[in-house]
């Protein structure tokens, strides 16, 4: 296309023909945090899923047994088990959130201020206290479901 | 090219366009289609503010029909046809529970009944309100009661090019498909025309940027004719400098219009009603203040304005009653109302004339006969029920009840006429139309001048020459400058080629329209030698009722335009007082 | 007053690219809508926007400014912090050129959820009757009622993303909004449409549709009202 004033134009060609965000791109544009939350339930859904059914069960009974114990006494097999069980807990703690909301439990209303409008769950206090418990155990989770891996507490041969 | 038929068209989707598809869908199973420039629920009756008029509980607060009706016929200024007063204010509280019906969510009082709020010019509350986003509500409950109806179709981003009207009959339109950039064709047995007004004439205005008012000049080319165009109201209170719409509502409640030494200035224009007199008595009350400098001025702009406190009306009313108000200062102006007041300065809001219609919607030609098939209502047509000045919240009732009554009259003709022949003659009409547009239009690389630019020399001349205080010689000076825009734009270069979502093609064609508009709104500003309502010249400041108690009509006969003039009509008050509120 | 650096991803059918527009702005209290205007008028009459009321009410306007979806209307160049500004259509939807994108399929699914009072047709259009609604009965309903129809929320929901057939926080909400007025009484019909799993329970709670609205209509928890009303089979909500 022509720039007839083309001191104020810059074209850059050859971006991709992208249909403006589509698939499970979408799950990773962080805009606010219970986006965030929804995407590590996702990924940490299919992470589980993985690691439980295809590694511990199948490959356990049908290919190696003694792979899956020798696997699991070296670092990156630790470092799998224990993010297992991280996950295990955040999708738990998140799960039983959502459990709540869809339940009416955890109630509120939005308010509708002619500046700022406030979303009803922001208003409601048992969900600020029960996210404010959640990431305090979901950190705590981080530190010491690890350090149990470690020192071989869990996943033992 | 393709040809659609159906037998019903709606040119137009604002509350006028909708109401009279849900009647039409209702009263008989016929096929209809509503076009839209825009997309159906954009159209510009969303931003309406204020309230609906009707005499809901005549006992509760000592209101008549009567009462309604006197005080739109002195709103008026004595230029409203009685008789279709009369059908307003008759038929504005059915119009009103219908709506309650289908589900809009009017403000309530604690017993249930709809809640009414003083509005000017009104001697009683009786304007029904939903929050202050009234139009709002209406648009979004009746485009989702449309959903309900499969026999009505949508035609988002259809932008009308020409109405095919032959031997007195209305046949069909072009219309150009936004989305492919296609010309299509229309065959109906009836038309409905609501395109609402032509706010876009002017450059500060209440209006959207869609509210161009082509199809006045369109109708204007095929034929018809057009009423009462030099009557423009005037807003009084608009944002600085966007020009966005702050209600009527606002002085409803309580506001206070303060000019620079903080003085309530209107006691001195309006004593009895003091910010609630009539439109046009206000606006130029807040110009004169202006322009004797008792008025603030804007740094960025220019413009000078008057301030409207709402301060003393406390958080409970803004929050609750008005909150758009109060949202639309923070975002637009940073101002909070609780603390200063609000910078507001007349702009053009609503246009009285329109396409000169009867009492029931039916388009008339020049010489008073009906153009079968064809009907127009809302702010597009002038029926006339408001005059030489409207009344706030009146217009919503009048776009319901016409919508009504068009939508139903519609229905019954469709239902008893032949179906459209795809005659040759509309082919080849259709054809012509397309070569006139992207023969011609479309392919103007160099040279000429920009669609914009012209739009503003359009925008600029109608702003000096036809504002709210009008004289002779400033006019005569208008005239010859719309002449050479109207010639201008033979040389106007559309600079976008493509086909698909070409909005400079659009914009080239509304100018086209909007100039034929301004230039029955300019003819008749320079003929009509009184000052009535809206219409205010400083060189004539009285109202004449000897010579001018008449409407109005402008067409084109061989290229130019014409006036004619046809009388008012009269059925019970006939005292014709001096408004004094 | 400053220069403004305009980054505006364009399509015109076949191929897309970032171009880039510098504009002078006398001041800061002007929209993002108001600044593409300008570019349209001035410097390239090509740029296809859909724009009309410039007050937020129509919901024309909308597309991802600085990676939110916002209505260009309404965010101020105030809101805005450096002097750039990247522009481009809203995700989640099939773009017709430029910024303009293709909203047909939300009205779609906008109709699916019958958005209108379900009552004896004759009643309403034949009688002249009040039915009344206490203020109570209409705050249930009245915030989600605020919907413009914009769009941006099925463009910053993640679930619409990935599954074409999920109804969408638009149509979820309206069908709260009408089963849960007084007047209505639809709810036993729009249950059986929105209890399935392209209806509610698709929706995992990510709650950008709420975060992004701009007329503060919360869709988000329009459907968790929705879903606490299917479990415990309410007959009325």
């Amino acid at each position: 296309m022509s720039s007839r004033r083309s001191s104020y134009i810059n074209v850059e060609e050859g971006a991709e023909n992208m249909r403006a965000g589509k698939g499970a791109g979408e799950w990773f544009r962080l805009i606010n945090y219970e986006r965030l939350y929804f995407a590590i339930q996702r990924i940490s859904g299919l992470y589980m899923f993985f690691y439980l059914i295809f590694y511990r069960v199948l490959f356990d009974a049908f290919v190696s047994p003694s792979l899956v114990s020798s696997f699991d006494m070296t670092v990156p097999g630790k470092v799998l088990a224990a993010l297992f069980l991280v996950f295990l807990a955040f999708h738990g703690l998140n799960g039983f959130r959502i459990m709540l909301i869809e339940f009416g439990i955890i109630k509120g209303w939005p308010l509708r201020h002619p500046i700022r409008n406030v979303p009803g769950l922001r208003r409601s206090r048992i969900h600020l206290i029960y996210n404010v418990l959640m990431i305090i155990i979901a950190v705590a989770a981080l530190v010491y479901l690890p350090y149990l891996v470690t020192y071989g507490a869990v996943f033992r041969p | 090219m393709e040809i659609l038929k159906h037998d019903l068209l709606i040119i137009g989707s604002g509350i006028a366009g909708l109401r009279a598809a849900l009647q039409a869908a209702y009263t008989a199973k016929i096929d209809i289609a509503i076009l839209s420039k825009v997309q159906v629920m954009r159209s510009h009756s969303v931003s309406a503010e204020g309230g609906m008029s009707a005499v809901l509980y005549p006992d509760k607060n000592n209101d008549s029909l009567e009462l309604h009706a006197y005080d739109t016929i002195k709103g008026s200024d004595y230029l409203a046809d009685q008789d279709a007063v009369e059908l307003l204010v008759q038929m504005a509280p059915i119009e009103v529970r219908f709506l309650e019906r289908i589900g809009v969510p009017w403000s309530r009082l604690p017993d249930g009944r709809m809640y009414q709020r003083p509005f000017g010019g009104m001697s009683v509350p009786r304007t029904t309100f939903a929050a202050d986003k009234t139009g709002f509500f209406i648009m979004s409950t009746l485009y989702q009661n449309i959903l309900r109806f499969d026999n009505i179709k949508q035609y988002h981003e259809y932008f009308v090019t020409k109405l095919i009207i032959e031997n007195g009959e209305f046949k069909g339109v072009t219309a150009l498909d936004l989305k492919t950039g296609e010309l299509k064709l229309f065959l109906a047995k009836a038309a409905i025309i609501a395109t609402g007004g032509a706010g876009k004439l002017y450059r500060f205005t209440t209006m959207a940027h869609s509210s161009t008012g082509e199809m006045l000049g369109f109708a204007l080319r095929s034929g018809l004719a057009l009423k009462d165009m030099e009557f423009v109201q005037w807003h009084p209170t608009a944002l600085v400098p966007s020009g966005i719409l702050v209600s009527e509502a606002a002085r409803g409640e309580g506001g206070y219009l303060i000019n620079k030494q903080g003085e309530r200035f209107m006691k001195r224009y309006a004593p009895q009603r003091m910010e609630l007199a009539p439109r046009d008595i206000v606006s130029r009350a807040i110009l004169t203040e202006i322009a004797e400098g008792r008025g603030f001025v804007h740094e960025e702009s220019g413009m000078g304005y008057v301030g409207l406190d709402l301060r003393h009306l406390g958080e409970g009313v803004l929050t609750q009653k008005i909150p758009f108000i109060t949202e639309l200062a923070h975002k637009y102006v940073g101002v909070d109302p609780l603390e200063e007041p609000i910078p507001v300065r007349p702009a053009v809001h609503y246009f009285m004339g329109g396409i000169h219609v009867d009492t029931y919607g039916r388009v008339l030609a020049p010489d008073g006969s009906w153009v079968r098939g064809l009907w127009a209502a809302g702010e597009a047509a002038s029926v006339s029920v408001h005059g030489a000045n409207r009344l706030g919240s009146n217009s919503l009732s009048e776009c319901s009840i016409w919508g009504r009554l068009t939508g139903e009259a519609a229905a019954k003709y469709a239902m008893e006429a032949p179906t459209p022949a795809t005659d040759e003659r509309y082919i080849k009409a259709a054809q012509g139309e397309e070569s006139r547009i992207f023969d011609k239009l479309l392919h103007k690389e160099t040279g000429g001048i920009s669609v914009y630019e012209l739009r503003g020399r359009l925008q600029d001349a109608m702003e000096q020459h036809f504002g709210p205080y009008r004289q002779e010689s400033t006019m005569k000076e208008g005239i010859p400058k719309l002449l050479k825009i109207r010639e201008d734009f033979a040389n106007v270069r559309v600079e976008d080629g493509g086909r698909v979502y070409n909005q400079n093609l659009k914009d080239a064609l509304e100018l086209d329209g909007m100039i034929d508009a301004a230039l029955a709104v300019a003819y008749g500003a320079l003929a009509r030698q009184e000052s009535r309502g809206a219409h205010y010249r400083l060189d004539y400041p009285k109202r004449d009722d000897k010579n001018w108690l008449k409407h109005t009509l402008a067409f084109f006969n061989g290229g130019q335009i014409q006036l004619s003039y046809i009388p008012v009509r009269i059925t019970k008050w006939t005292k014709f007082e001096e408004r004094k509120y | 007053m400053p220069t403004l650096t305009v980054k505006v991803k364009r399509f015109d059918g076949k191929k897309s690219w970032w171009q880039e527009y510098k504009v002078d702005i006398k001041s800061r209290r002007i929209s993002v809508l108001d600044v593409l205007v300008k570019i349209k008028e001035e410097q390239d009459p090509t740029l296809a926007v859909r724009y009309s009321c410039r007050m937020a009410i129509c919901g024309s306007c909308g597309m991802v400014i600085n990676g939110v979806p916002r209505l260009a209307c309404q965010t101020l160049l105030t809101e805005i912090k450096d002097d750039t500004i990247t522009v481009e259509p809203m995700w989640n939807h099939r773009v017709i050129r430029d910024l303009v994108v293709d909203t047909e399929p939300n009205f779609e699914k906008l109709r699916k959820v019958k958005p209108y009072i379900i009552r004896d047709l004759k009643e309403i259009y034949e009688s002249d009757r009040e039915i009344g609604q206490k203020p109570e009965e209409l705050e249930k309903y009245y915030n989600f009622a605020y919907c413009i129809e914009c769009g941006l929320c099925m463009a910053a929901c993640p679930v619409v993303a990935t599954n074409q057939r999920f109804l969408g926080p638009m149509a979820l909400a309206a069908a709260y909004r009408w089963s849960a007025d007084s007047r209505d009484q639809g709810w036993p019909v729009r249950a059986k449409i929105v209890d399935t799993d392209e209806g509610v329970w698709s929706c995992h709670l990510a709650y950008t549709c709420s975060a992004v609205c701009p007329r503060g209509v919360d869709p988000g928890f329009a459907i968790q009202l929705v879903k606490a009303a299917l479990m415990r089979r309410a007959k009325k909500l």
